[in-house]
């Protein structure tokens, strides 16, 4: 048998192929030496069988990729009993009510009350340490860590700043609770990654406790919205992650997480009743969420909003800094890091702007999540009853405004209620006339005056998208529906060009070659429709007009 | 052209075609299961890009291909003592992809439980070089589509069409016959267009 890609594959295989056995051909630089260096301790720890005993009692485990980092303990504050290796580095600490230990070059780990962390094993790359029982938050200052990793453009620069995360196990069911940076968890049937704010919870209780729930994700999904199911397709990013540094969460048989350390500061944490407890116990940083967040529903984390129909709401807050919920968001922050050379007096201010700025990084994300939850809450309905409630969050809920008022008319449209859908549509074009849904509303309007029959009106909607930077398929698809107005007008001369002008590597080529054989049949020219529908007939063999198309050759031919 | 680029790399090691002669194999791998740190790193060089590349092939995201290869490094540090007969490269092959073929089952198994509202739905991972050098790239196509397939059609499709090796290589690899192969070779080209299409990643053949 001959290769596919030599014989007769379907049309577009080839280049899929080609190109994916060009891109997968050869690793990336450095891949190899990164995964030997991830795979050498790993050999190296079983010589350490009291220490892998210790890490099999435990069901869950943090680990701090730490390259060189010697994890001396500096300082212990708390009820914490530390009990330390010869060399000074930690081996176990126990906390009946809660303390704080740091460790040196590795950062900070917090134990909340009855928590228990014991030392795994380390290695030049990483750090791990089982917690057995309990609650721990760890705090990896990423910026010693990784050499101060900075992108710099222009004027500004983009540095890491670390990561901070929780881990709240009870018995088999674990929280992970992300405040800065990214945290990768991997377990039985989850593999995610965790950006801050968020939170990953192993059941649902923790849902329950928490009316956060998992909602941080949607804020990172972007207006765009339409790849959402597989991520990012964001460009001129960068991050740490091939260094393969940072903290992570770890079980030997439940969860493995990386840290990605490149998610800006946020300071504080989201309150949850285990860790207000802490907070009692020993004074653990964080600020007051907001009052939205406390009251916000605790269903609804379940539906996700279809990132292909409503981005997520902190797309559209840049378009709703003005509201109430927002206010807080646009109080200037501090640059993180202070530049070099800034005198200690500057530090001090630094300090104190960022923890300012963290306090408003707070009430943001706070104000985030409640909106989200109610958003979703309201989704929980029917659509016709759905489309109400959100126009009650829109009025309630700055943030989401315009996401919410897309998506309510949306739902009327899907329901068949173009004539309910259009004004709404109308409305939301007035009034965010530059927003992140700015082009899908003009094309949803499009799309309901065309099956309102509202021709006059259409053909100015058209226009009016025409003029506008369309992606190519779009405008290929509003070429199409030009030619089929002409047709319905009966206009097959404006048919016919309109049909020809549909790029042919568009969706839209299949329906314009049938639509140029008809104008073309139309006009009497025969032999050029017969051309046309034989094209037609050998890209699209089964396409929807391919009867119709062999009924008319056939009855030529008979002719 | 798919095929001269796999070939390339393949050619050139001894662990990428399988062509080294197994006592070599063997005796490698005996010397690593004696301790010999040397050996083992040999076996990795050697090993380490047809790991990553097949794993890739497989459907392996490319954010995971480094987890995925260290994952099937420390399965053949473990399990050193079993490999007794045969190649290096199907021993490889066979751990490479049942690593993939469970993390593929893994996600499936996630997007189930979020359509059952039972965990709440993934948040995209966040972008990371090699996430934007794959976005709306060929390879991000293909690998959508794999992950999509059954294991044994997405095997034999990968190590046939992408990897360029012959029938008979391929049922060596994947352990049955070779009449089975063309079968599943058949059904997965039918699965590929039709996943492809389905999912958008290959025109359409019928009209919208």
């Amino acid at each position: 048998m001959r290769r596919w890609i030599e014989d007769d594959a379907p049309a577009g295989v080839r280049e899929l192929l080609d190109g994916a056995s060009a891109a997968t051909a050869e690793a990336p630089p450095f891949a190899r030496e990164r995964v030997f260096e991830r795979i050498a301790p790993r050999r190296r720890s079983a010589a350490k069988p009291l220490v892998f005993a210790a890490a099999a009692t435990a069901a869950m485990a943090i680990v701090l990729l730490r390259p060189s980092a010697t994890g001396v303990v500096e300082e212990v504050t708390g009820d914490v009993v530390v009990v330390a290796r010869d060399d000074g580095t930690l081996q176990r600490a126990s906390a009946d009510r809660g303390g704080r230990v740091v460790l040196a070059e590795l950062g900070t780990i917090e134990l909340g009350p009855e928590t228990e962390v014991v030392r795994r094993d380390a290695d030049s790359v990483r750090w791990r340490f089982a917690l057995a029982r309990g609650a721990v938050t760890s705090d990896v200052p990423g910026v010693q860590r990784i050499g101060g990793f900075a992108v710099h453009a222009g004027a500004y620069e983009a540095r890491v700043v670390g990561t901070r995360f929780t881990v709240v196990r009870r018995g088999d069911d674990v929280e992970v609770d992300v405040a800065h940076g990214t945290v990768r968890v991997l377990g039985p049937e989850v593999d995610t990654q965790v950006a801050a704010p968020g939170r990953y919870a192993s059941s649902r209780w923790a849902l329950a406790d928490a009316p956060d729930g998992a909602d941080g994700a949607d804020g990172a999904d972007g207006a765009d919205g339409a790849d959402g199911a597989d991520g990012v397709d964001g460009s001129g990013t960068k991050d740490g992650a091939g260094i393969d540094d940072g903290a992570s969460l770890e079980d030997g048989a439940l969860a493995q997480a990386r840290d990605h350390g490149r998610a800006p500061a946020v300071r504080g944490r989201r309150r949850t009743p285990e860790r207000e407890s802490q907070r009692g116990a020993h004074g653990a940083k964080g600020s007051a969420s907001s009052a939205a967040e406390d009251s916000a529903p605790s269903a609804g984390e379940d539906t996700a909003p279809n990132a292909a129909e409503a981005p997520a709401p902190s797309a559209a807050e840049d378009d709703a800094g003005s509201a109430p919920d927002a206010e807080a968001a646009e109080a200037p922050c501090a640059p993180d890091e202070p530049a070099a050379g800034v005198s200690a007096a500057g530090n001090s201010r630094n300090l104190d702007a960022r923890d300012d700025c963290g306090d408003a990084e707070e009430a943001r994300n706070a104000a985030r999540r409640a909106a989200m939850l109610a958003y979703r809450a309201a989704l929980e309905a029917p659509p016709e009853e759905a489309a109400r409630r959100l126009v009650v969050v829109a009025e309630e809920h700055a943030v989401v405004r315009e996401v919410a008022l897309h998506r309510a008319a949306r739902l009327l449209k899907h329901a068949g209620q173009c004539g309910a859908a259009l004004p709404r549509y109308e409305a939301l074009l007035d009034e965010f006339p530059d927003g992140a849904l700015d082009l899908e509303r003009r094309i949803d309007r499009v799309e309901c005056l065309r099956t309102m029959s509202r021709t006059v009106a259409l053909r100015a909607a058209l226009d009016d998208l025409e003029r506008r930077d369309l992606p190519r398929t779009r405008r290929a698809e509003v070429t199409l529906m030009r030619a089929e107005l002409a047709r319905e007008a009966g206009d097959v001369e404006r048919a016919l060009a309109a049909a020809r002008a549909v790029p042919s590597d568009t969706p839209a080529a299949a329906n314009a070659k049938f639509l140029e054989a008809w104008a073309l049949l139309n006009l009497g020219r025969q032999d050029e429709a017969r051309t046309a529908l034989r094209s037609y007939l050998d890209r699209w063999p089964a396409g929807r007009h391919a009867a119709e198309a062999r009924a008319w050759i056939e009855a030529d031919r008979k002719k | 052209m798919h095929a001269k680029t796999a070939a390339a790399p393949l050619a050139g090691r001894s662990g990428g075609d399988g062509a080294e002669v197994d006592s070599s194999d063997l005796e490698l791998v005996a010397r690593a299961r004696s301790g010999d740190r040397a050996a083992w790193r040999l076996i990795y060089e050697r090993q380490f890009d047809y790991v990553f590349r097949i794993a890739r092939r497989l459907g392996t995201p490319d954010s995971e291909a480094e987890d995925v290869a260290q994952e099937v490094f420390e399965i053949m540090l473990a399990r050193l003592d079993r490999f007794t007969y045969g190649r290096l490269t199907t021993w490889t092959f066979r751990i490479t992809s049942n690593v993939v073929s469970d993390r593929h089952r893994r996600r499936r198994v996630r997007r189930a439980f979020e359509k059952l509202g039972v965990v709440a739905p993934e948040r995209p991972a966040p972008p990371t070089p090699e996430r934007v050098a794959e976005s709306n790239s060929a390879s991000r196509a293909v690998r959508q589509i794999l992950e999509r397939m059954s294991p044994k059609k997405r095997e034999v499709f990968v190590l046939f069409e992408l990897e360029g090796l012959s029938g008979a290589e391929v049922a060596q690899h994947v352990d049955c016959p070779e009449g089975t192969v063309w079968t599943r070779l058949h059904h997965a080209r039918r699965d590929f267009v039709r996943i492809g299409r389905k999912l958008g990643c290959i025109e359409p053949e019928d009209a919208p």
